[in-house]
């Protein structure tokens, strides 16, 4: 079953909660469908000795038959207690919507002290904003994704088509070198995929719509506990400009103590050079001792002479 | 490939094995010398050392340094101490969101830090730094500053010239950095690693899990599997500001290539690399495609230059028995005769 073909089949406009209830209905007997066949699918992989292939499995199915109405259920008491606050008569899906959307303007007009700052009704529609943009975004990651597959699926065929018509090739006999087959075709339409400009901006959009959402949410949750003072809490931005403040003292302790090894190094370095030149002048000093040792022996010995 | 009923039976009797197996990675003992913050040293324990020049390893801070030393029969590091060689490793460790503030100059100076320890700790003036990926741009990065300590360079699968047409280059250009560093602090690791995976869905999501359910009972092809699962999914964060600047600076202004990316204002020239360098690629790597590495070695002045490739991906390099039969033992080579 096709669920988004189904749901496009309810009429726009319709009044809820009708249009809601047959929503909820379509979407029930699709989960109930597709539970059904995983589990089909699940029974088929189980040991023969735990009761898969063939195994009696009538009452787990009845128990997950029995689970799912029960959420339904639950799921429709709650919805409509919660709808039913809404104006008799709104149309599915987007009026019902809008006493929200006017709460949303209406409230930071009001301004309520006592309630919270109306930056957190900004924050939280921008989140909600976002969220849904995401959503959007989300849909058409899935959408190039799946459409990849179908594609790549195709192609599988048709070259699997032009296998069997040309008596020259050689199609895969085994079913190793079928994967292998599947693999790379798959691997190259996803690749192409991939690296195409449309969903390079889905992705990016989607991940900018992620970061908004994040970033919003977490603007109202800081918006909150700033705005009330039993919540004697720092909140993640002020431990942040710590984090940033400790960051930069120790940057400039490394900086400091790199320059004091520098000093050590080149006053060693220095003191170095010292030494190389009294060493130097020692060694002259004790050449010109030599000199004049040797002269004096030699002005001796003429002297001697003489006499 | 094998039948249902095989397949039935292994996912089951694999599950068994799994549930016994004991993962352990970082392979060879080592000290840590010194930590700071994320940011550590370690000295791997090695027997005779016929070298005097020391190898400082500069691991990417993306992802665990440990895929150098993942299996004790193939392991990068092993290969070199078994060689004689001294190995001192940088491990970036796990960022917080404390460490958000930490940029590309703070690792550049941690990588200065760590070669005055390992000189002095040593007694010797200059060493071989080995960077790998993205390690190895901070190591070039580094060199091109300091040259004087470094007798050798040896860089893996490193990104300098990131116009490329890569899936992964053509994502990063196309992305909000600034949103993503100042909204969640960190790049978290998980956000990165489901990038790298996407990249490649068919093979790295679909295809690597069928080959494990046909070779599940093997115990040591099982093992070695899930090590290298364990480091996928080990993912660091990023400090959020190297993140914008590696992302930014790197990707989509393509910076260090063009000589225009700085350091404390000071502009890293390529040019200023002169000792003997030994680049290491990837045939088929498409995280850092060769065509991203090897544009260094026209851009270098050193006339000591080499490349060496392997025909096989970006971790391949490390840990393919192909590799370790074919690469590894000529790096080691050029090493000895170098060191």
């Amino acid at each position: 079953m096709d669920i988004a073909s189904d749901t496009e089949s309810i009429p726009s406009g319709e009044t809820w909660p009708e249009a809601h209830e047959s929503f909820v209905e379509t979407w029930a007997s699709f989960v109930s469908e597709q539970s059904k066949a995983f589990f089909q699918v699940w029974k088929s992989m189980m040991p023969q000795e735990l009761g898969g292939l063939g195994g009696d499995h009538s009452e787990t199915e009845k128990a997950l038959t029995k689970l799912s109405e029960q959420w339904f259920t639950l799921y429709n008491d709650f919805t409509n207690a919660w709808m039913s606050f809404l104006p008799p008569g709104l149309k599915w899906p987007f009026e019902v919507w809008r006493p929200f959307e006017a709460w949303r303007i209406a409230f930071p007009k009001i301004n309520i002290p006592a309630l919270l700052p109306k930056e957190v009704a900004e924050y939280m529609f921008k989140a909600n904003q976002a969220y849904q943009e995401l959503g959007k975004s989300w849909l058409k990651y899935s959408e190039i994704a799946s459409v990849t597959w179908s594609k790549a699926f195709e192609r599988l065929l048709q070259k699997a088509r032009e296998h069997a018509a040309s008596p020259e090739a050689i199609p895969p006999t085994t079913v190793k070198g079928f994967y292998e087959f599947w693999m790379e075709i798959f691997t190259q339409e996803y690749d192409e995929a991939l690296k195409s400009p449309e969903f390079i901006s889905t992705q990016s959009e989607m991940l900018s719509n992620m970061m908004d959402f994040t970033k919003y949410g977490t603007g109202a949750m800081e918006m909150m506990i700033s705005s009330i003072p039993a919540f004697p809490l720092a909140v993640r931005s002020e431990i942040d400009d710590v984090y940033k403040e400790l960051h930069s003292m120790k940057r400039d302790i490394r900086g400091l103590s790199k320059g004091d090894r520098e000093i050590k190094e080149l006053s060693k370095s220095e003191l170095d050079k010292v030494y190389k030149e009294l060493d130097s002048l020692r060694r002259e000093v004790r050449e010109l001792r030599k000199k004049v040792t040797q002269r004096g022996k030699t002005v001796e010995r003429t002297e001697v002479k003489e006499e | 490939m094998i039948g249902l009923e095989e397949i039935r039976s292994n996912f089951f009797e694999g599950a068994e094995n799994i549930a016994a197996l004991d993962i352990d990675v970082w392979q060879t003992p080592f000290d840590v010398i010194h930590e700071e913050g994320p940011f550590r040293l370690i000295h791997y324990h090695n027997g005779e050392k016929r070298y005097k020049t020391p190898i400082l390893q500069v691991y990417a801070y993306i992802n665990r340094p440990y895929i150098l030393d993942l299996q004790p029969d193939i392991s990068v590091v092993r290969c070199l101490l078994e060689h004689g060689f001294d190995v001192y490793m940088i491990d970036w460790g796990y960022p917080k969101r404390i460490h958000r503030f930490i940029d590309i100059e703070d690792y550049v100076d941690y990588i200065d830090f760590c070669i005055e320890i390992v000189k002095s700790r040593v007694g010797v003036d200059k060493l071989t730094l080995h960077g790998y990926c993205l390690g190895g741009t901070l190591s070039l990065i580094y060199t091109a500053l300091n040259p004087q300590p470094i007798k050798n360079l040896l860089v893996q699968a490193t990104p300098v010239d990131f116009d490329n047409n890569a899936t992964m280059t053509l994502w990063a250009k196309s992305i909000d950095v600034d949103k993503i560093a100042d909204t969640l602090g960190c790049a978290p690791g998980d956000f990165l690693n489901l990038g790298f995976l996407s990249v490649d869905p068919i093979r790295l999501i679909i295809g690597k899990y069928t080959n494990l359910v046909e070779h599940i009972v093997e115990e040591k092809f099982l093992k070695n599997f899930l090590r290298m699962e364990r480091w996928i999914y080990d993912s660091p964060a990023i400090p959020g500001a190297t993140y914008k600047r590696y992302i930014k600076e790197w990707y989509q202004e393509n910076k260090v290539i063009k000589g225009e990316f700085t350091i404390y204002d000071q502009k890293v020239d390529l040019a200023k690399i002169d000792m003997p360098t030994l680049v290491l690629a990837a045939n088929r790597d498409h995280i850092v495609p060769p065509e991203s590495t090897t544009p260094l070695l026209d851009k270098i002045s050193s006339t000591d230059k080499q490349l060496m490739t392997v025909d096989r991906g970006h971790i391949g390099l490390s840990v393919s028995s192909i590799a370790h039969k074919e690469l590894w033992p000529k790096v080691c080579q050029w090493l000895e005769q170098h060191s």
